[in-house]
C-alpha cells in the first residue's frame, strides 16, 4: 500500500499520493457512514467487523496531532459500555431465558416499586441482549472517535460555510471537548511521571492529575479563542444591535419550533398541530436566523481545504457502507438482528459485510498524513 | 413515562418463546380455531391451573382460552402460564421477553397497524410495542374481575384456579386499560368437554354462508368447519396450523366430539361450556352473511379491513387450516449453524491482525 506512494508529484498519479491532511468533513462522512452503518444492527459479528475497520483506518491514517491520541479513550468508553450494559442485566435481569449460567439469590421489591427483581438466575439470553445493545452503541462511539481522531477538528470548523458558523462553532467546540481533554490528561500524566515523588496514589494523585488538566483547558481555549477572535469569528461584522438580536431571536424561536415538532411527532398524544406544522415553521425560522446571521459574515482562511479524489474515495466508502447495511436490513433483517428466543448463533449476512469491509478503503488509498513518520522521535 | 411504565408493567413477560413455528401443541381442535371462542378442554377443571384468555378481537380475531395445566405454585409466572396455555410467544429483539410482542403471531409484521403519528405502523417487535397496539396484561381470580396488572407477566404470580388475560390494546383512547372482553367465571363443574357438541354456526351454516365448501386438503379426523368467518379464523388458527399445516391436525386432542363429518365438528359450544364467552359476546356477532341460526358463535364482528391476511392462502374458506404461511420470516432462523459465526470471527481476527500489523510497520518506519 505505502509502496504504491511515490515521492514524485507532477502526475496525477503523484498528485494524488502527496502526504496531506484529509478533508476533515471526509473523515466525518466517513465514519457516520460506518455509525449509521452500525446503529442498523445488533449482530456482534458486523459491529465487530465495524470497529475493526474504523480501528484499522484510524492506525493506518491517523496523524501525530494530540486529538489523534484520543481513540483509545474511545475505545476504553465502548468497553466500559458494555461492560455497564451486562452488568445492568445481571443486577435487573430477571432471569428472562432459558439458559441459566449462574443462579443468584432473588430480591423482589415491595409492592410500591412493582415488583421489580435484582438479581436472580443469570441467562445467556439477558447477557447477551446487553452485550448486542451496549456493543452497537459502543461501537457508533468508535466510529465517532475514529472521526475525531482522523479529522483535525479547527479544519472542519474553518471549512463551514458562513452562515453556518455560529452552530458549526458550538458543535465543533462541543466535539472536540472529549479528545482535547483526553489528551490533556495524557500530557499531564506523563509530566507527572517524570517529576520526583510522583508515585502518589488515590486522591492527591487525582488532584494533582485534575488541576492541571483544568487549567490547560483554560489555556486552550483561550488560545482557540484569540486564534479564532484573529481570523473574524465571533465579529458581528458591521451587524447592527437590532440585526443581531433578530438573528439571534430568529434562532432560538425556531430551534424551540424544531424540538416541539419533533417531539410532537414522536409523541402520539400531543395535539397533532405541533407536530408538522410546529417542526416546518421552526425550520423555516431557523433557516431564517441562519441565513441573517451569515449576511455580512466574514472570514480569511489560511490555505483551505480541498476537495479532491481522496475525499472522494473516503466519502464513498464510508457511504457505501452504509447503504448496504441499510439494504440489508430490508432484504435480511433476521440475521441483522440475531435471534436471542431461541438463542442462535449470530448469522453472517454477506452484504451487510461486504459494504462494512468497503469501508476500509481509505486505509489504503488514501495518502499519508502530513509528516508523520517524519516527526516521530 | 406513565405510559411507558404502564407498558412495561402490562406487557412484561418471559418465557421460552417460540416463534410462531414451534409452537408447542395447542390443545385446541381446528374445529376451536375455527373461530370458537372456547376450544375443547378450554377452561381449566381443576383449582390447580389456571385459565389463560387472550383477546384478539381488536385485530379482528377472536377470544382464545386456553388452560394451562400447571401445577400453579410458587414462582408460577403468567409468562409461564401463557406458555403452557400453548399460545406462542415472541418477545422483542432488545429486550426479549420482558415484552410480549406477540401472541399466537399476531399482530403481524405484515400488517399495517394505524397508531397516533404513525397510520403504517409496522410491528417488527424490535424494541417496545407502542402504547396504542400492544397486548395488555390482567389477571382475575375466578369469579371475580379483571385487574390490569401493574407488574410484567413474568414478575406477576398466577393465581390458581384464576384467570390470565392477554388483551390486544388497538384503537383504545390513549391510556385505556384493556382486559378481556370476557368474565374471568369458570363454568359449572360439569364443564368437561364431554358433552355432545353444539354445532357451530360453522357447521349449520356451511350450506347457506357466503363462503365455498371446505376444499379437500383437510384429511384430518375432524374435517375442517367451515364458517362464515372465513378471513378472520386465520388469526386464531395460525398456531395450530403451523403445527400441522397439512394434515388438518390429527394432532393433539381430537375434539371431544367423535370425528364426524364437516359440518359437525364443533364440539366446543356446550351450552355450559361456553356460558361466559357467549355471555360476553351474545350480542356482538354477525359479520355480513352470517349464516342465522348457527350462532357462529364467539366471534365477533369485525371491521372487514381488520381481515385481512395478505399471506394466508388456499384453504382460508374453510376457516382454518391452511394459514401455515401467514407469518413469513422468523420461522426458518431457529437455532442457524455456527458456521457463519466461525466465518465471522475468522473476518474479525483477520482485521485485527491488519490493523496490529500497520500500527507496528507505522512505528517501526517513524
Amino acid at each position: 500500500m505505502v509502496a504504491l506512494a511515490p515521492r514524485v508529484s507532477g502526475s496525477a498519479w503523484g498528485v494524488y499520493w502527496i502526504p496531506r491532511a484529509l478533508h476533515p468533513l471526509a473523515w466525518w462522512l466517513w465514519a457516520l457512514g460506518l455509525a449509521v452503518a452500525a446503529s442498523r444492527t445488533t449482530n456482534p459479528l458486523l459491529l465487530g467487523a465495524v470497529v475493526g475497520v474504523a480501528t484499522w483506518v484510524v492506525l493506518a491514517r491517523r496523524s501525530d496531532a494530540p486529538w489523534s491520541r484520543a481513540f483509545k479513550f474511545y475505545v476504553a468508553a465502548g468497553l466500559v459500555v458494555v461492560l455497564l450494559r451486562v452488568v445492568f442485566r445481571v443486577i435487573f435481569g430477571g432471569g428472562q431465558g432459558a439458559t441459566v449460567l449462574l443462579h443468584l439469590p432473588e430480591f423482589v421489591l415491595p409492592q410500591p416499586a412493582a415488583g421489580i427483581h435484582l438479581f436472580g438466575d443469570v441467562t445467556a439470553e439477558s447477557l447477551l441482549v446487553g452485550a448486542y445493545d451496549g456493543l452497537r452503541l459502543a461501537t457508533m462511539l468508535i466510529c465517532l472517535g475514529a472521526a475525531n481522531a482522523l479529522a483535525n477538528p479547527r479544519r472542519l470548523l474553518r471549512s463551514m460555510p458562513p452562515a453556518l458558523h455560529e452552530l458549526s462553532t458550538a458543535v465543533v467546540v462541543a466535539l472536540s471537548v472529549f479528545p482535547q481533554l483526553a489528551e490533556s490528561v495524557v500530557r499531564v500524566t506523563r509530566a507527572r511521571r517524570l517529576r520526583p515523588g510522583s508515585d502518589r496514589r488515590g486522591f492527591s494523585a487525582i488532584r494533582s492529575t485534575v488541576i492541571p488538566v483544568l487549567e490547560d483547558a483554560l489555556d486552550r481555549s483561550l488560545l482557540l479563542a484569540s486564534s479564532m477572535d484573529s481570523r473574524g469569528y465571533g465579529r458581528s461584522g458591521d451587524r447592527s444591535r437590532r440585526t443581531s438580536s433578530l438573528t439571534a431571536a430568529l434562532m432560538v424561536t425556531g430551534l424551540a419550533g424544531i424540538c416541539v415538532g419533533v417531539y410532537a411527532l414522536l409523541d402520539g398524544t400531543t395535539p397533532r398541530f405541533l407536530a408538522a406544522p410546529a417542526l416546518a415553521t421552526g425550520v423555516v425560522v431557523g433557516v431564517g436566523g441562519i441565513a441573517s446571521s451569515g449576511r455580512g459574515v466574514t472570514r480569511s482562511t489560511y490555505r483551505p481545504d480541498r476537495w479532491r479524489a481522496p475525499e472522494l474515495v473516503t466519502v464513498s466508502a464510508g457511504l457505501s457502507a452504509a447503504l448496504l447495511v441499510y439494504l440489508t436490513s430490508h432484504v435480511d433483517p433476521g440475521n441483522l438482528n440475531p435471534s436471542l428466543s431461541p438463542l442462535s448463533w449470530p448469522q453472517l449476512p454477506a452484504l451487510a459485510l461486504f459494504g462494512i469491509l468497503l469501508g476500509l478503503v481509505p486505509a489504503f488509498v488514501t495518502p499519508h498524513a502530513v509528516g508523520v513518520e517524519s516527526q516521530r522521535r | 413515562m406513565t405510559y411507558a411504565w404502564r407498558r412495561v408493567a402490562s406487557a412484561g413477560i418471559a418465557l421460552a418463546a417460540s416463534l410462531l413455528g414451534v409452537a408447542s401443541p395447542v390443545p385446541a381442535s381446528p374445529v376451536a380455531a375455527a373461530g370458537a371462542a372456547t376450544a375443547a378442554g378450554d377452561f381449566c377443571a381443576s383449582d390447580t391451573g389456571v385459565t389463560v384468555v387472550v383477546d384478539m378481537t381488536a385485530l379482528g380475531g377472536d377470544i382464545i382460552v386456553r388452560c394451562a395445566d400447571g401445577p400453579v405454585g410458587a414462582g408460577y409466572t403468567g409468562l409461564d402460564a401463557l406458555g403452557d396455555g400453548g399460545f406462542s410467544v415472541e418477545g422483542t429483539e432488545n429486550y426479549g421477553l420482558a415484552f410480549v410482542c406477540r401472541i399466537e403471531g399476531q399482530p403481524t409484521e405484515a400488517r399495517s397497524l394505524t397508531i397516533p403519528g404513525n397510520p403504517g405502523y409496522h410491528e417488527e417487535c424490535a424494541t417496545t410495542p407502542p402504547q396504542s397496539a400492544y397486548w395488555a396484561y390482567s389477571f382475575a381470580p375466578n369469579g371475580g374481575s379483571w385487574t390490569y396488572s401493574s407488574a410484567g407477566a413474568a414478575n406477576h404470580a398466577a393465581i390458581p384456579g384464576g384467570f390470565e388475560g392477554w388483551t390486544f390494546s388497538y384503537g383504545e383512547p390513549a391510556g385505556a386499560k384493556a382486559t378481556p372482553d370476557l368474565a374471568p367465571q369458570l363454568p359449572a363443574a360439569s364443564t368437561s368437554p364431554t358433552k355432545p357438541p353444539r354445532p357451530t354456526s360453522s357447521g349449520g351454516g356451511q350450506s347457506t354462508g357466503p363462503t365455498p365448501p371446505p376444499t379437500s386438503t383437510d384429511t384430518g379426523p375432524s374435517t375442517s368447519a367451515p364458517s362464515p368467518y372465513p378471513t378472520r379464523h386465520p388469526i386464531t388458527a395460525s398456531s395450530t396450523a403451523s403445527d400441522a399445516p397439512t394434515t388438518g391436525q390429527p394432532t393433539t386432542e381430537p375434539p371431544t366430539t367423535a370425528p364426524s363429518t364437516s359440518s359437525a365438528a364443533a364440539p366446543t359450544q356446550t351450552s355450559g361450556q361456553s356460558g361466559g364467552a357467549a355471555g360476553a359476546h351474545g350480542g356482538q356477532h354477525g359479520g355480513p352473511g352470517v349464516g342465522s341460526g348457527a350462532g357462529g358463535v364467539h366471534t365477533r364482528s369485525a371491521p372487514p379491513s381488520d381481515l385481512a391476511q395478505p399471506k394466508t392462502t388456499v384453504g382460508q374458506a374453510d376457516g382454518q387450516v391452511q394459514v401455515t404461511s401467514e407469518l413469513p420470516g422468523p420461522t426458518e432462523q431457529g437455532s442457524g449453524s455456527a458456521a457463519p459465526t466461525v466465518i465471522g470471527l475468522g473476518v474479525l481476527v483477520v482485521l485485527g491482525l491488519g490493523a496490529g500489523l500497520t500500527a507496528w510497520w507505522r512505528s517501526r518506519r517513524a
